[in-house]
Order: C-alpha cells, then sequence, then structure tokens
C-alpha cells in the first residue's frame, strides 16, 4: 500500500465516523435540555444552583473530591447503588443539565455523592466532616480539609459560624475554628446536591426489593 | 425525538461505508494488495540485512550474551 | 557518502523544510547515521524532559498511594491533598513523560523510515520547551487549585494550549518528514505514528473544545471526556507503542514481520473498533443506552486487532526467544508487547456489563490503566530509549547490570501492582455490590491492598531513579568504550 491519499482517507473517516457517533450524536441528543416546569407552582426541576452553590462546583474540583467520589446514581439492574440508598431512582441526563461541569466520577472509593444533600442536609455535619472525618466516620480514609477552615482569636463574641469539635480537634480556649469563604461554597455545593430526589418523566422512581 | 441531524449523520456514516468500500475495491484493482510481504524488508538494507541482531547489552557483540568475565560494570 | 552529501540542496530555506515539491531532496537518500545525527539535540531533549516527568510524576504518585494508607500523611498543606496531588501524577506520567516520549520516539521512527535527516531542528526546540511549559504550568495550576477535575483533562484551559501548541508542531514536523519519504514501501510503523500524530490533536482539541471553551451542557461532558480518556490511549500511547514493536522486534533478531498482511489489518480494525471504545466508562451512568452499547461493542470487537497483533509479534518471535537474553530493547518491547495483550483482552472484558457492574468504581480499573499504560506503553518506550540513544549520542550504556536492575524492577514491580490493584479491587467491588456490607467495609478491603500496591510503587520509583542515572551517564559518556561497537553504525 503506497497510495498515501488512500491511508489518509482511510486514518480520517474511520475517526470522523467516531466523531459523528459518539461527539456530534451526544450533543445533539444531550446537549439541549429543559427543565420540567410544574403547571400549577411554576418550579423548575432540576432546580437551579444558588450562586454559592456554583463557587463551590469549582472547589470541589479544585481539591479533587471526584477521584474518590461518583455523582451518578446506577438503575437497580445495574448496581447495588439504590440498596445503599443512594438515591431514589437512578440519575438520568436531564438531572445534570444546571452544572457548569459535571463530576460524574470514576471512583468510589468514598459513598456516592449525587444526592448528600438529602441524605446529610446538617451543614454542621459536612463542617465537622471536612475539618476531621474520623469525627463523625470513624475509620474513614477521607483526607481532612483543615486549609478550607481558618483558626483564629476570638475577638468579643464568638462567630457564629464557628464549628464545634471535641478533643483533639477542639480549638484551644480563646480561640475558635470557622469555614473559609471557600469552604462555605463547597458544603453550600454539597447541600444543593439533591439530583435524583425530585421524579422526572423519563425517570420513576424505583424501589429496591428487600 | 426526532431530529433532522440525524438522518445527516446517517447519510454520513453511509456514505464513509461505501467511500471505504470503494477505496479498498480501487487499492486492489490497482495492485496495492499485491506482494503484501515485500513491505516487512523496507526495514533492513546493505547495511543491516535480514539476519543480523542490531543490539546487545553494552560490552557485548549484537546478537550474543556478554561474556562473564567481561565486567559490564564500567 | 560524499557524493550523496553533494545532492543535498546546500541550506535549506524554511519553505524547502516543508514543501518537498520546491526541492530536489528526494534523489537524497540520507545514511542512518546522518539521521540520527540531524535529530540528536531534539530527541535528546524530548527523551530528557520525559525522564524528568517521569521522575516528577512517579514522586506525586508515591505520595498520592501513601496518603490512601495513612490519610494524614502531608495532610494539612492544600498543595498536597490527596485530590491535587492525583491528578498531578496523572498528567506528569501521561503527558510530561508518556506524550513527551511518544514525541520523542515518534519522531525518530519517522526520520528514519523515511531515510530523510530532519531539517530546521530548531523549530523542534521551539515545541519542546512550549511542551514543557504548558506541563509545567498545569501541573502547577493543579496543585494550586486550579485543576478542572475533568480526568484526563485536568489542565486549566491556559495550560492546555500551551501543550497543545508544542504538540502540534512535533505533529507537523512528523507529517513533513513524511511528505519528503523517500520512495518505495511505507512501513506500517509509519502509518502507525502518521495516525497518531493525526488524530491526537484532533481529540485533545475536541476535548478541550467541548467541555471547558465553547461549553456544551454538563451531560454531554460526560461522553466526551471519555470518548477523549479513552482514545488518548488507543489512539495515541496504542500506535505509537505499536509503531516501534513493529520496528523494534524485527529489527533486533533482524527477521521480517511474521506476516505484513495481518499487521495490515490489525493497523485497520485498530483504527476502526479503537475510535468507537470511550463510553464504556459510563456503563450505567445517566446516559441513553445506544451510546453505551456502541462502545461495548467496539470495545469487544478490539480482540481482532489485538489478537491479529498478538500473534504476529509471538510468531515473529519463534525460534528467537533466546534474543531476550542478549537483547536489552526486545526484553523491554516484548513484555510490553505481552502486557498489550493481556491488557486489552483485560479491556475488552470489563466492557461487558456484569463485570463492569462490580469493576467499574474500584481499583481495579485502576491496576487495569496502570497494565496499558506501564507495563504496555511505558515497557515499549523503555526498551526504544535504550535502542535510540546509543545511535544519537555515539556511545554505549554505561553499564549492563543497570539495565537488568532497570527492567527486573520496573517488571516486577508493575506485575505486582497489576495483581494487588485487581484482587483488592474485586474484593472492594464484590463488597460494594452487596448492601448487606457497609460501604466503609469496601473500602477497608482494598486498603489492605493498597499497601502493598505502595511498595510495588517503591520498587517502580527505583527502576526510575536507576533508569534517570543510566541516562544521565551516558550523555556524560561515563565507561570505557570496549570495542568499536557495531551497533553505533558510523560512517566510514
Ligand atoms: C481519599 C479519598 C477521598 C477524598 C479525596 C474525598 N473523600 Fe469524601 N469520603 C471518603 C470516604 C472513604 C468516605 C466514607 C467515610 C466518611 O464518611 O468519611 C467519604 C465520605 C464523604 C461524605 C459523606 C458521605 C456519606 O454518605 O455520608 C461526604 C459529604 C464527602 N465525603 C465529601 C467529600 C468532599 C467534599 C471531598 C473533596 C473536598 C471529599 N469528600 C474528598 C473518601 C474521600
Amino acid at each position: 500500500m503506497n497510495r498515501m491519499p488512500l491511508l489518509l482517507t482511510g486514518i480520517f473517516l474511520t475517526f470522523f465516523s467516531a466523531w459523528l457517533g459518539l461527539v456530534a450524536m451526544p450533543y445533539i441528543h444531550l446537549g439541549r435540555f429543559k427543565p420540567q416546569v410544574d403547571d400549577v407552582t411554576r418550579e423548575e426541576t432540576p432546580p437551579p444552583f444558588s450562586g454559592e452553590a456554583l463557587q463551590g462546583a469549582t472547589i470541589y474540583a479544585a481539591n479533587g473530591c471526584i477521584y474518590c467520589h461518583s455523582q451518578q446514581v446506577r438503575p437497580l439492574e445495574a448496581g447495588a447503588d439504590l440498596e445503599r440508598g443512594w438515591g431514589a431512582r437512578r440519575t438520568v441526563a436531564r438531572d445534570y443539565m444546571r452544572d457548569k461541569v459535571a463530576y460524574f466520577g470514576t471512583s468510589r472509593t468514598g459513598p456516592d455523592l449525587s444526592n448528600i444533600g438529602a441524605r446529610q442536609p446538617s451543614a454542621e455535619w459536612h463542617y465537622q466532616h471536612l475539618y476531621q472525618p474520623q469525627v463523625v466516620s470513624k475509620g474513614s480514609i477521607m483526607p481532612a480539609f483543615k486549609f478550607l477552615f481558618e483558626k483564629r482569636r476570638i475577638s468579643g463574641q464568638p462567630s457564629a459560624d464557628a464549628i464545634k469539635m471535641q478533643p483533639p480537634d477542639e480549638a484551644e480556649p480563646g480561640w475558635e475554628i470557622v469555614p473559609t469563604r471557600e469552604g462555605k461554597q463547597l458544603v453550600a455545593y454539597l447541600l444543593s446536591l439533591k439530583r435524583s430526589t425530585y421524579p422526572l418523566p423519563e425517570a420513576p422512581e424505583e424501589t429496591p426489593a428487600k | 425525538m426526532y431530529n433532522p441531524t440525524y438522518t445527516f449523520i446517517a447519510v454520513a456514516i453511509g456514505a464513509a461505508v461505501v467511500f471505504a468500500l470503494f477505496a479498498f475495491y480501487y487499492a486492489a484493482r490497482t495492485g496495492q494488495l499485491q506482494n503484501l510481504e515485500e513491505g516487512s524488508k523496507v526495514i533492513f538494507d546493505e547495511k543491516e540485512p535480514v539476519g543480523q541482531p542490531t543490539d546487545a547489552f553494552p560490552g557485548a557483540q549484537p546478537g550474543t550474551v556478554p561474556a562473564k568475565s567481561d565486567s559490564t560494570k564500567s | 557518502m560524499a557524493a550523496l552529501a553533494e545532492a543535498q540542496p546546500a541550506k535549506p530555506s524554511l519553505a524547502d523544510s516543508i514543501d518537498p515539491s520546491t526541492t530536489e531532496s528526494l534523489k537524497y537518500k540520507a545514511e542512518r547515521a546522518a539521521i540520527d545525527r540531524s535529530l540528536r539535540g531534539p530527541v535528546l531533549c524530548f527523551i530528557g524532559g520525559a525522564i524528568f516527568w517521569l521522575l516528577l510524576g512517579s514522586l506525586f504518585a508515591l505520595i498520592a498511594s501513601i496518603k490512601m494508607n495513612v490519610p494524614g500523611f502531608l495532610g494539612d498543606s492544600a498543595f498536597l491533598t490527596f485530590g491535587r496531588v492525583r491528578p498531578a501524577h496523572l498528567n506528569a506520567v501521561g503527558y510530561g513523560w508518556g506524550a513527551q516520549i511518544a514525541m520523542a520516539v515518534g519522531l525518530w521512527l519517522m526520520a528514519r523510515l523515511c531515510r530523510i535527516e530532519v531539517r530546521h531542528g530548531g523549530l523542534l526546540y521551539m515545541a519542546f520547551g512550549l511542551f514543557n511549559a504548558g506541563v509545567m504550568i498545569g501541573i502547577l495550576a493543579i496543585l494550586g487549585g486550579q485543576g478542572t477535575s475533568v480526568e484526563w483533562l485536568e489542565f486549566p484551559t491556559y495550560a492546555a494550549l500551551v501543550v497543545f501548541a508544542g504538540f502540534a508542531l512535533v505533529a507537523i514536523w512528523a507529517v513533513i518528514m513524511f511528505r519528503f519519504r523517500q520512495p518505495g514501501h511505507v512501513y506500517v510503523s509509519q502509518w502507525y505514528i502518521l495516525a497518531a500524530f493525526f488524530w491526537f490533536p484532533w481529540l485533545y482539541a475536541t476535548a478541550n473544545m467541548v467541555i471547558f471553551i465553547l461549553p456544551v451542557q454538563a451531560a454531554v461532558q460526560g461522553p466526551v471526556n471519555w470518548w477523549y480518556g479513552h482514545n488518548a490511549l488507543g489512539l495515541f500511547f496504542t500506535p505509537i507503542a505499536l509503531a516501534t514493536a513493529y520496528y523494534m522486534i524485527p529489527k533486533v533478531i533482524g527477521r521480517p514481520v511474521h506476516s505484513y498482511y495481518l499487521s495490515i489489518l490489525g493497523f485497520w480494525s485498530l483504527a476502526f473498533f479503537y475510535s468507537w471504545n470511550g463510553m464504556h466508562h459510563l456503563i450505567g451512568g445517566p446516559f441513553p443506552a445506544w451510546l453505551i452499547s456502541a462502545s461495548v461493542v467496539a470495545s469487544i470487537m478490539m480482540v481482532v486487532p489485538v489478537i491479529t497483533t498478538g500473534i504476529n509479534h509471538h510468531f515473529t518471535m519463534v525460534g528467537h526467544f533466546n534474543a531476550l537474553r542478549w537483547s536489552p530493547t526486545l526484553r523491554f518491547t516484548v513484555f510490553g508487547a505481552m502486557c498489550y495483550t493481556l491488557s486489552s483482552l483485560q479491556g475488552s472484558s470489563m466492557a461487558i456489563r456484569s463485570v463492569n457492574q462490580v469493576t467499574h468504581f474500584t481499583h481495579y480499573t485502576i491496576g487495569h490503566a496502570h497494565l496499558g499504560l506501564y507495563g504496555f506503553f511505558t515497557m515499549i518506550m523503555f526498551g526504544a530509549i535504550y535502542y535510540i540513544v546509543p545511535r544519537l549520542v555515539e556511545w554505549e550504556w554505561p553499564s549492563a547490570s543497570l539495565i537488568r536492575w532497570h527492567f527486573w524492577l520496573s517488571a516486577i514491580g508493575v506485575s505486582a501492582m497489576f495483581i494487588v490493584l485487581s484482587i483488592g479491587g474485586l474484593f472492594q467491588g464484590f463488597a460494594l455490590e452487596d448492601p448487606k456490607i457497609s460501604f466503609l467495609t469496601s473500602t477497608n478491603y482494598a486498603n489492605a491492598f493498597l499497601w502493598m500496591r505502595s511498595i510495588s510503587g517503591i520498587a517502580l520509583t527505583a527502576a526510575h531513579i536507576i533508569f534517570a542515572s543510566s541516562f544521565a551517564l551516558i550523555l556524560l559518556h561515563a565507561g570505557v568504550v570496549r570495542r568499536r561497537p557495531t551497533l553505533l553504525d558510523r560512517p566510514a
């Protein structure tokens, strides 16, 4: 085979066909979702993220939570996700239409976080967990994210957003531990993760057989 | 959810297949599928002909294992 | 020799170097040694840069791996949190080492097979500078908290653009070399290299475009992400490594490849099936079934090119297995070729839904990735470096025992890593699939094996340090040349 045009055309076409199938087709199929609007309340599902939560998504990215946590719930027939209580139904493409970048994830060294906002609705819990995972979850190998917090001297009244830790993580007397702005944004993001808690026509609820 | 672009993509993939078949036919017609095995010899020449090994551990002739006595540590 | 040199135009202008139709150069058939010399600077730079990133990447890997055992290790600084060190590792070894060494070996092979000297090699230094600056900016950005957390595309756009520019320059140079090639058969390695240099910029540009520059809705990003992630492996690293194996095995033992026909079949089936891979990373995910099924089918069809290539390499070797004793290059290459067969067949099996259900989110996948990118790709690149560098610097490797240590530490290290991650991953996967077992138990199952992973990682790092010292010593012309080494093929 020495006719180069032939070789080059082949190299081009094989790749182009896959490009059409795996980039162009998904774009057409998955690229233009609109929210479901309730006829009565005019409420939109999936609901939009708050500005703070969207900021939090970049903190999630910057600190690589994705290397241990996924954000996708597989259907009943494809895994034990629902039985583990990680969602009321599988997630579908439309659930992600509000994300700038979706962190589907490929690793489950930690649990799935698609619906963590519904599973752990307490901000305080998240702060304590991020500050020292072993405190709320004994034996956890999740790293502590102390750099999302600031330890500072109490001047006057203690801050309202100071977090309560137990020894040995407790702040010394006269000091307090408060989340930084990034820390608050991250927790706002986590609390807004309720991807498959609302119904969508294309994704009915599934109940695992007990 | 019909979308006219699907038709375009289907036609494009069909055209690519037809084109590929044609290219194959053309290659066969012009003799490009003959003497295929010739191609495997182009990496050899007079200086490094078929049958001549071209690599060895340091301190050995190509195609031989370095002798134990030959201190391979420098 | 003198007559040949006269036929070469005195000093080609840039235009002459780009367009063969403007020069007489086609009449000039370069000597192998002259080709090597024309590439010496740029290729050595690329190899050196690649080894630098290999060492740094190994260090990141060790830190990340130990953090899995001891979460508090180096824990309090933001730079070194697990979620930053791990992508720093991936990008250092994936781009800094992998892509860079692929460029070095690809360029060298291309020049040899086209039988031309590279011209205006100066531009390649620029490519080297751009590429490494891009990787450096990208890694620092990841450590500084600017990473994107889109796997394989963690570099922020400003770094990705610089990386792309460096890569594109090399790709263009490879294509130009190809246009200047000597008439005659085009060897199968050239096809692979040409294709790889054509496919990769397209992949990289599409993925960055669709995900970051003109972002589409997030649901499209998943498919594009894995179309890129898998094809960077399948349509860039794999073709370059196969091109190298198709050259090194026959060349080292001095015997043409068993069946050229099979190699052609292997090439086209790889181009056709591998390009459709990737969506099987999304099995069970929030995407339409047809999309995922397309890749599952393509992934299983990969058995065709893999078996074809495997048979071909094996039958080329038949009767020459003792060559493994005398050739360092061959050892690495054959080890790599075997891992190619193994990791590809494993990959096809992992695309089967029922297997994937267990292995998907576990360390099993990570073991698979190391078998592919280290056992296969990196080992073949090591082999190529052992072949190429003496010819570039006209000096022998300083020490055979350093090479042996490098080989055994790498081979045993990566095999051990693959085995422990696979077993640990299976334990983890089966535990995850059983809702009666608590979540943390699944993590702990894996962690028992992750200790051993760290140890195998230490072996690999030691191998890399040995390798880097060998490389430094040969650059310094250390050791004595004990004979006129025929393998250096000096011009008479
Ligand atoms: C080294 C892996 C790792 C990294 C990196 C990691 N986690 Fe975790 N995460 C875990 C593990 C293991 C658990 C389960 C034990 C626990 O609750 O701590 C967990 C649990 C959680 C939980 C509680 C889930 C539940 O169902 O109760 C949340 C929330 C969480 N992680 C958030 C994060 C965020 C946010 C980040 C990034 C800033 C992050 N994790 C990074 C490993 C990790």
